[in-house]
């Protein structure tokens, strides 16, 4: 990889993608600069709470699902701090939790913030308070869970999908957990201890024995060896490519236990490793859905649609804030069948340029083209790849695309660049690039 | 592992043993040869927010019908009797005529035990076949292959496939409306969509390496798909009088794709709007005229394209509505109700007793026959596929096959 295309590799993973703009500042600063900015999200100033609290006033309603949504996607757009809100997203898909059956919009927009506040944070911490959340007592029906009968289903996912993973507990482990985690319930939608329906006998969890509650039994699933494999492992997969690399793996495992926990510092390692700047590395992730849209958002100039982006994405097979089990999203090849392929490409032509079919007071083809000198097909193409990506493709792809901008809008039309043509040019083309397979990958 | 060989091995497993008595002649031969019952397809029609089951095949001797149900009860005069006890709904007259022609399996009082009266989780008991536990697949999904990777094994109406059909496998065709199942194209230059589509088709006819090349074969096989699609609901369909309800359009794409041996084995569409708490008389008589007309119709451009054979029509909703009607002439969440399986394979009739009003449960029917049982029959005697292992358990079949 060269110097920018790591810098641009860098920046899809460990956020959705740059702007012409952010990918200079990134090499101003350099490789190892950037990642600490990235990392260390909390020091840079984000305006996008500002600008949030503007457009809630009177325009999102934050009680209702899309609207949240689009709050969110509007945040991920414009945010100073992308892998803040990439970890918001992967927290999201790890602790799956849906507003279906939460029922309630803001408890969810809770949920968001906490994973907000512990993106980068402490594991142990997360998970304690993951625990207590509202949104995850009612979706995993802890604030159902007594003494006298403890629900068994946080305790069994808790192990199953948010730490240790299968054949590292037993059915006796889990019925013992749910004891441990009786206690936690709801009041008014806040998360309160009720003692009296806490089981303070003694349980046997993975081999010890103790009084245990909820403290302690995430402090054990925690600290469990199979927990620091499972999420360092769900982290090079989210982060560089679907197969983990042993040597990567140990260090981050290794960085895990040594730092207490502390998400922060296996990121480090896995963003400083050799195999994140291998080539296979580079383009080696289908894109998220998510991923798809904020970055091709992010990486053009002017107004967003965010309202229209939920459905977008729920056609493509990521609905925010309502994945389809517990299990959260497969990801990978499983984002790409026949039906979410089609969303993909048509989404492409609704967020590329001149935001699809709104009218945007933003969108000037003409001056885009005169101040980028962009006075050829050939010039024109190369933009686009090199805004989108930077994207690679071979003469032959090129060439097509080149075909195209040449081919006049109709019979009677002239050619590209006479003004005329430059709306259909421009907006075709770019749909095009964001239709590529090699805008798929991330 | 999971290609192929699953119903194969399903149907040595289980399947022969379990169907051994009843079993017809044809079923004997389509199970001991592998393969034979490839070209059947299941048409699911999801009625969705819980239909009023007991204004749909009524107990109509019963007076604690009419007792339970002073406005919204049909008169005993209008209701279209199929015996001493019970009867459709006016509304269902077209129904009524198919069922007098052996074509139609009524079965009361379906649902399961310990009723759930929340849409969400009741669908997802329905969906999953599973009556606790996460939910990760459905009862169709989980033993469904597409067939090349390219094929999908279901085809449903809508942006997303339901969870009955969810696996970890996808194969699931979702599509909201087949017309327009294609690459958009910007509306304010419709002159320039050739040039788009021809460079779109070019660039994804060039092989890349990879990632890449993962996601241009599936680019590729989608315009393919789409292309398919497209021509399906363009041709001229066979002169049936189809009705213009959203559910009637569905079912009209759905015979035109079966004729053209899409290849999906499972075809699902929906018809919405049952959640009648209020004012529900004309709403539900409207919403069962709607449903009527579009499965009778369906089932007259099957039979007209020749291929009423291998086509059978299960219905079900989440779950039916209390018995007792409420305050603002609807009626609330209930539990068991009936479903309807239609087809020409289907054995017609009346399945499932008649609901009892006076041992209710909470106020609502008790069903007599589990939910599972309607799918173990379905699995095993149409699709060729061993229940219990979809099922997780033994549920006896139903004579309805």
């Amino acid at each position: 990889m060269t110097e920018v295309q790591l810098l641009a590799h860098l920046l899809r993973r460990a956020g959705f993608g740059a702007s012409p703009a952010e990918l200079d500042q990134a090499r101003r600063d350099g490789f190892a600069g950037t990642l600490e900015r990235l990392l260390h999200f909390e020091s840079v100033n984000d305006p996008v709470d500002d600008d949030l609290a503007d457009v809630q006033d009177g325009l999102l309603d934050m009680r209702n699902a899309e609207d949240v949504r689009a709050a969110w996607l509007y945040r991920m757009i414009r945010t100073t701090r992308p892998l803040q809100e990439r970890l918001v997203l992967f927290w999201h898909g790890h602790f799956a939790t849906s507003v279906q059956k939460v029922g309630d919009a803001g408890l969810m927009t809770r949920q968001m913030a906490l994973f907000r506040r512990l993106a980068a944070g402490n594991f142990r911490s997360l998970l304690l308070e993951v625990t207590r959340d509202p949104a995850m007592l009612i979706w995993l029906d802890g604030r159902a869970s007594r003494k006298a009968a403890p629900n068994e289903n946080y305790a069994r996912e808790v192990m199953e999908l948010f730490t240790i993973g299968i054949g590292h507990y037993t059915e006796i482990d889990v019925r013992e957990a749910a004891r441990a985690f009786t206690g936690w319930t709801l009041r008014e939608g806040v998360p309160v201890f009720d003692a009296g329906q806490h089981d303070k006998g003694e349980k046997t969890i993975l081999g010890r024995k103790g009084a245990f509650g909820a403290e302690e039994v995430v402090d054990l699933l925690a600290r469990h060896p199979a927990t620091a494999q499972r999420l360092c492992s769900k982290l090079f997969r989210e982060f560089v490519s679907p197969d983990p690399d042993r040597a990567t793996l140990d260090a981050m495992v290794a960085e895990y236990t040594a730092s207490g926990f502390d998400i922060r510092s296996v990121l480090r390692v896995l963003f400083s490793s050799p195999a994140f700047r291998a080539d296979a590395a580079q383009w080696a992730r289908i894109k998220s859905p998510v991923e798809l849209v904020v970055g091709a958002v992010r990486a053009m100039p002017g107004i967003v649609p965010v309202r229209s982006l939920p459905l977008h994405l729920r056609r493509m097979g990521q609905d925010l804030l309502a994945p389809p089990t517990v299990k959260g999203w497969d990801g990978g090849t499983s984002w790409l069948n026949t039906s979410t392929m089609i969303w993909r490409f048509n989404c492409a032509k609704d967020t590329g340029p001149g935001t699809g079919n709104l009218p945007s007071p933003a969108w000037k083809p003409g001056e885009l083209v005169a101040s980028l000198a962009l006075d050829t097909a050939e010039k024109l193409v190369d933009h686009l790849l090199e805004r989108f990506g930077p994207l690679s493709v071979t003469p032959t792809v090129r060439a097509k695309l080149v075909e195209y901008v040449q081919a006049p809008e109709g019979p009677k039309a002239a050619p590209y660049p006479a003004p005329g043509s430059l709306d259909a040019k421009l907006r075709g083309a770019a749909h095009l690039v964001m239709s590529l397979p090699e805008f798929q990958l991330a | 592992m999971r290609h192929g060989l699953d119903r194969r091995d399903f149907l040595k497993l289980g399947g022969l043993g379990m169907a051994s008595l009843a079993v017809p002649g044809w079923l004997t031969r389509a199970m001991a040869e592998p393969g034979a019952d490839a070209g059947r397809s299941l048409v699911v029609v999801m009625l969705n927010g819980g239909n009023d089951g007991l204004n749909t095949v009524i107990p109509f001797a019963d007076p604690l019908y009419a007792k339970a149900r002073p406005s919204l009860g049909v008169p005993r005069e209008q209701v279209l009797k199929l015996n001493d006890a019970l009867a459709l709904h006016p509304s269902l007259v077209r129904l009524r005529q198919l069922f007098d022609s052996g074509g139609v399996s009524i079965v009361s009082n379906v649902g399961y035990p310990r009723p759930d009266r929340s849409h969400f989780r009741s669908m997802e008991i329905w969906q999953t076949g599973q009556l606790e536990g996460a939910v990760r697949d459905g009862w169709l999904g989980r033993c469904l292959e597409t067939p090349d990777g390219v094929t999908p094994h279901s085809v449903v109406f809508g942006p997303e496939a339901p969870i009955a059909l969810w696996n970890d496998r996808g194969g699931v065709l979702a599509m909201e409306n087949p017309g327009v199942f294609e690459l958009a194209t910007d509306q304010r230059h419709p002159a320039d969509r050739a040039s788009v589509l021809k460079a779109f088709r070019e660039i994804y006819a060039i092989p890349r390496e990879g990632p890449a090349e993962t996601a241009r074969r599936r680019g590729a096989e989608v315009m393919a798909m789409s292309d398919r699609i497209r021509a399906i609901s363009q041709k001229p369909a066979p002169p049936t009088a189809w009705p213009n309800s959203p559910l009637a359009q569905q079912l009209r794409f759905v015979a035109a794709a079966l004729e053209d041996r899409l290849g999906a084995r499972v075809y699902f569409v929906s018809q919405g709007g049952f959640d009648t708490h209020a004012s529900q008389r004309n709403a539900h008589a409207n919403l069962l005229t709607q449903l009527s007309e579009a499965l009778v119709a369906f089932q007259a451009d099957l039979t007209t394209r020749g291929i009423a054979d291998s086509v059978l029509t299960l219905t079900f909703s989440e779950f039916g509505r209390r018995v007792a009607e409420n305050q603002s002439q609807g009626t609330d969440h209930g539990a068991a109700a009936p479903l309807f399986v239609m087809g020409r394979a289907v054995k017609g009739g009346l399945l499932g007793g008649t609901p009892d009003l006076e041992k209710l449960d909470g106020g609502d029917l008790r069903m007599t026959t589990d939910f599972r049982s309607v799918y173990a029959t379905v699995l095993d005697r149409w699709l060729g596929i061993a229940p219990a292992p979809v099922l997780g358990g033994d549920f006896p079949a139903l004579p309805f096959l």
